[in-house]
C-alpha cells in the first residue's frame, strides 16, 4: 500500500482574539483514516484550533490546506462547498430545537442533495440506525436524554457521508459506559464510512483507546509542545506537562513511570 | 485479504484483529468512497437456485451521485428458505451509505422470505456497519392524537385559567411583600440589578416613547382639524388632543411600546435563564426568584412607566400643536392657552394611575411567561411572542374596564 495521503495541512497557523494571542505556530498533517487527537489543558485553545478548521473563526496568520486548497483564501462560497466534506458534532450537540431528531438529520441532505423525500427519509432512518437512536426520529430535542443528544448530533454529522469528522469534546457529560459505547461508535463508522477524525477532548481513556496521532497544545507559551498518538505521549513523552496531562498529576514527578 | 480476515460471518468474534487490519493498512474498498469519477449507474440481478440465491452488486451506489437504487419488498419472492443468500460485489466500484441502506432493506426482505443472510462476500466496513443496524427500520410516523373531546377541553381550559390566575396572584403577592421588605431595607434585591433594569425600561426609551406619542398627537390633530373646520371650531383640536392623550391614547401607546420593548425583552431573558439553569441554581441556593428577578423588573416597569406616560403626553400634545398652528390660522399662545384650561389635572392623574397598573401587568405577565417557558431555544422566541401578546391584549382589556369604572365613578 502507498503512504497514506495528507488531507489537511495545517501550516504555521497563529489564532489570536484581538492582541491575545490563543495559539501560535501550530502545524500538523491530518493523514486519511486516522484518528488525531487535540489535547491540552482547559483553555489552551483546542476548541479555538477547531473551529478555525471548519470555518467559524478565520486565523490571524499561517495557512489550513485542505487537498490543494489555502482553505482560508478561497471564497464564502467555495469554502461551503470544502465544509461539505466535513461533519461536526458540537459539544452540546447544537441539535436545532424546533425540528426533531429526524429532521435535524434530513436537514442537510434536503439543503444539499437533490433526493426524493422518501429516500432521504429511509437514509434518516439509516444514520439514526448507526447510532441505534431510530426510534427517536420523532422526537423532539428536548424530550431526549443528553447522551442520546450526542448521538443524534453524531447521526447529522455523518449525514452527507463526510470525508473528516470533527468532534468537539464528544464524551463530556457522559457516564463511563455511553463514552466508551461512543468511542466503540465513532471508531466503527471511521472504518465504515472510511472517514478520518480529528477529535478535541481531555477524557484520557477514550483518546488512548481510539487516536492514533495528535497534537497537545500547550497554554503557557501559546505553542504546540508535542505531537504524536496519546498511546505513545504517554509513555515515551519526557516533557513534564505533558507527561502530568498524560497521567492525571496536579504535581509534576519525572520519575512516574507508567504501565505499558 | 479481507475475505480470510473477515470469516467472522457476521459475528464480532474477530473484531480486534479486523480493527487492528484497517488501522495499520486502509482496506481498498473503505478508501474507495468518494472517488467518484464515471457515473456508473447501480444495478442488482439476483442469480443462483431459489434456495441459494446471490445477489449481484454494480456499478457506484453514491447518495451524492443519487445511486439509490430501491429494493422491492417481494424482491426476493421467487427465492424461498431455508437457504443462504450470498453476495458478488466484484464489480462495485464506489460505495457511501447508499449501498448500506440498499442492503438493509435486502436484510429484511430476507428474513421475510425465511433465507439466511450471509454477508460474508460485503466489504468489511459494510459488514460492521450493517452490523450497527437494527432488524427493521423505525415504525411509521404515528398517527396524531386526537384531539379530546369539547367538554374535556373547556374543562381543562377553565382549570388552567383558574390555576394561571392563582399563580399569578401568588407571584404578585410575593413580589408586593418583597417590595415592602425593600422599604425596611430587608429584600434580598441587588441594587445593581435595579439600576441596569431602570435604565432600560426608562431613558432608553425615551426615543421610541417619544417618536410615537409625536406621530399620534399629530394624527389625531389633523383627523380633528378637518372635521372641526367643518363647524368652523378648529381651535377646540387643542381639547381633542389634550383630553383624548392625557386620558386614554398616550397611556395606551406607551404601554403598548413598553410591552414589546421591555416585556419581551424580560420573558426572553427569564427563558434564557431557566435553560441555563440559572434559575434552578438560584432555587438550590434558595435565593428567592421574586425578590431576585421580579422585583427589579416589576419595579422599574412601574416606576419608568407613569413617568414615561407624563413625557408621553407633553410630547403628543407638542405634536398636536405641531400640526394645529402649521396648518391652521391659529395662534400658537391661543392653542397652548386651549390646552391649559381644556385638559384638567384630573385627566393626568388617571392616566397616571393607568400607567402604573398597565406596568405592572406587563411586567407580571412577561416573568410569568418566562418562568413558565421551555428550556429550548424555540421556547424563548414562543415566550417572547406570548409575552408581548398577553402584556397588549391585556393592557387594552384593562383600559376598558377603568373607562368603565371611571364613568360609574364620575370622572
Amino acid at each position: 500500500m502507498t503512504e497514506t495521503e495528507t488531507l489537511i495541512s495545517v501550516r504555521d497557523l497563529r489564532l489570536s482574539f484581538g492582541s491575545k494571542i490563543i495559539q501560535q505556530n501550530v502545524s500538523f498533517d491530518l493523514k486519511r483514516g486516522s484518528i488525531f487527537a487535540v489535547m491540552g489543558g482547559s483553555g489552551c485553545g483546542k476548541s479555538t484550533l477547531l473551529k478555525s478548521m471548519i470555518g467559524l473563526l478565520r486565523p490571524t496568520a499561517g495557512q489550513i490546506l485542505v487537498g490543494q486548497d489555502d482553505y482560508w483564501a478561497q471564497n464564502e462560497k467555495r469554502r461551503t462547498d470544502i465544509n461539505h466534506r466535513f461533519g461536526v458534532l458540537f459539544q452540546s450537540a447544537a441539535l436545532w430545537s424546533s425540528m426533531t431528531v429526524g429532521e435535524n438529520v434530513a436537514l442537510p441532505m434536503e439543503m444539499f442533495t437533490s433526493l426524493p423525500p422518501d429516500i432521504i427519509r429511509r437514509l434518516v432512518e439509516l444514520k439514526l440506525g448507526f447510532v441505534g437512536m431510530e426510534q427517536a426520529i420523532d422526537l423532539m430535542p428536548s424530550e431526549i436524554s443528553g447522551g442520546m443528544r450526542k448521538r443524534a448530533g453524531l447521526a447529522r454529522a455523518i449525514a452527507l457521508d463526510p470525508d473528516i469528522l470533527f468532534f468537539d469534546e464528544p464524551s463530556a457529560g457522559l457516564d463511563p459506559i455511553t463514552s466508551a459505547r461512543l468511542d466503540d461508535l465513532i471508531l466503527t463508522l471511521r472504518d465504515g464510512l472510511g472517514a478520518t477524525i480529528v477529535i478535541v477532548s481531555h477524557e484520557l481513556p477514550s483518546l488512548f483507546a481510539i487516536a492514533d496521532d495528535g497534537i497537545f497544545l500547550d497554554a503557557k507559551t501559546h505553542t504546540p509542545i508535542a505531537h504524536g498518538a496519546p498511546r505513545d505521549l504517554r509513555d515515551h513523552c519526557t516533557i513534564p506537562e505533558v507527561m502530568a496531562f498524560m497521567n492525571r498529576q496536579a504535581d509534576i514527578s519525572p520519575t512516574n513511570e507508567t504501565k505499558g | 485479504m479481507a475475505a480470510t480476515l473477515t470469516t467472522g460471518g457476521g459475528q464480532p468474534r474477530n473484531r480486534t484483529l479486523i480493527l487492528l487490519y484497517i488501522m495499520t493498512d486502509q482496506s481498498p474498498l473503505a478508501a474507495l468512497p468518494l472517488q467518484t469519477q464515471a457515473s456508473e449507474k447501480p444495478v442488482w440481478t439476483l442469480e443462483g437456485p431459489p434456495a441459494a440465491p446471490q445477489l449481484v452488486l454494480k456499478g457506484i451506489w453514491s447518495v451524492q451521485d443519487g445511486g439509490m437504487a430501491p429494493f422491492p419488498s417481494d424482491g426476493l419472492a421467487q427465492a424461498h428458505g431455508p437457504g443462504v443468500l450470498t453476495f458478488n460485489i466484484q464489480d462495485v466500484t464506489g460505495w457511501d451509505s447508499a449501498l448500506i441502506a440498499f442492503l438493509w432493506d435486502v436484510k429484511q426482505a430476507a428474513s421475510h422470505a425465511g433465507l439466511h443472510f450471509d454477508p460474508k462476500g460485503l466489504p468489511a466496513p459494510a459488514q460492521r456497519l450493517l452490523a450497527l443496524l437494527p432488524e427493521a427500520p423505525a415504525p411509521g410516523k404515528t398517527a396524531p392524537r386526537k384531539p379530546p373531546p369539547l367538554l374535556e377541553r373547556v374543562g381543562n381550559n377553565t382549570l388552567n385559567i383558574l390555576n394561571e390566575t392563582g399563580t399569578v396572584t401568588e407571584l404578585a403577592l410575593e413580589t408586593a411583600r418583597g417590595a415592602c421588605k425593600t422599604l425596611s431595607g430587608k429584600s434580598g434585591m441587588r441594587f445593581k440589578d435595579l439600576a441596569s433594569d431602570l435604565w432600560n425600561a426608562g431613558p432608553s426609551a425615551l426615543l421610541i416613547v417619544g417618536v410615537v406619542n409625536f406621530l399620534v398627537g399629530a394624527i389625531l390633530a389633523f383627523v380633528g382639524l378637518v372635521e372641526l373646520r367643518r363647524f368652523a371650531a378648529e381651535i377646540y383640536v387643542a381639547n381633542l388632543v389634550g383630553i383624548a392623550c392625557a386620558r386614554e391614547i398616550s397611556a395606551i401607546m406607551t404601554a403598548i411600546v413598553m410591552a414589546g420593548r421591555t416585556g419581551g425583552a424580560y420573558a426572553a431573558r427569564i427563558s434564557t435563564m431557566l435553560g441555563n439553569e440559572e434559575i434552578d441554581a438560584l432555587q438550590v441556593f434558595g435565593i428567592p426568584v421574586s425578590s431576585y428577578i421580579l422585583l427589579p423588573s416589576i419595579l422599574s416597569l412601574g416606576l419608568m412607566m407613569p413617568l414615561l406616560y407624563i413625557y408621553g403626553t407633553i410630547i403628543a400634545i407638542f405634536g398636536g400643536f405641531v400640526v394645529a398652528v402649521s396648518m391652521m390660522d391659529i395662534s400658537p399662545l391661543g392653542y397652548l392657552n386651549t390646552t391649559f384650561e381644556g385638559v384638567s389635572l384630573q385627566e393626568f392623574m388617571f392616566g397616571f394611575v393607568k400607567s402604573f397598573f398597565f406596568a405592572s401587568f406587563i411586567a407580571l405577565a412577561a416573568c410569568r411567561v418566562g418562568l413558565q417557558a421551555g428550556r429550548s431555544a424555540a421556547d424563548v422566541g414562543i415566550a417572547a411572542t406570548r409575552a408581548v401578546v398577553i402584556g397588549i391584549v391585556g393592557v387594552i382589556a384593562m383600559d376598558a374596564v377603568f373607562a368603565v369604572m371611571a364613568n360609574a365613578l364620575g370622572f
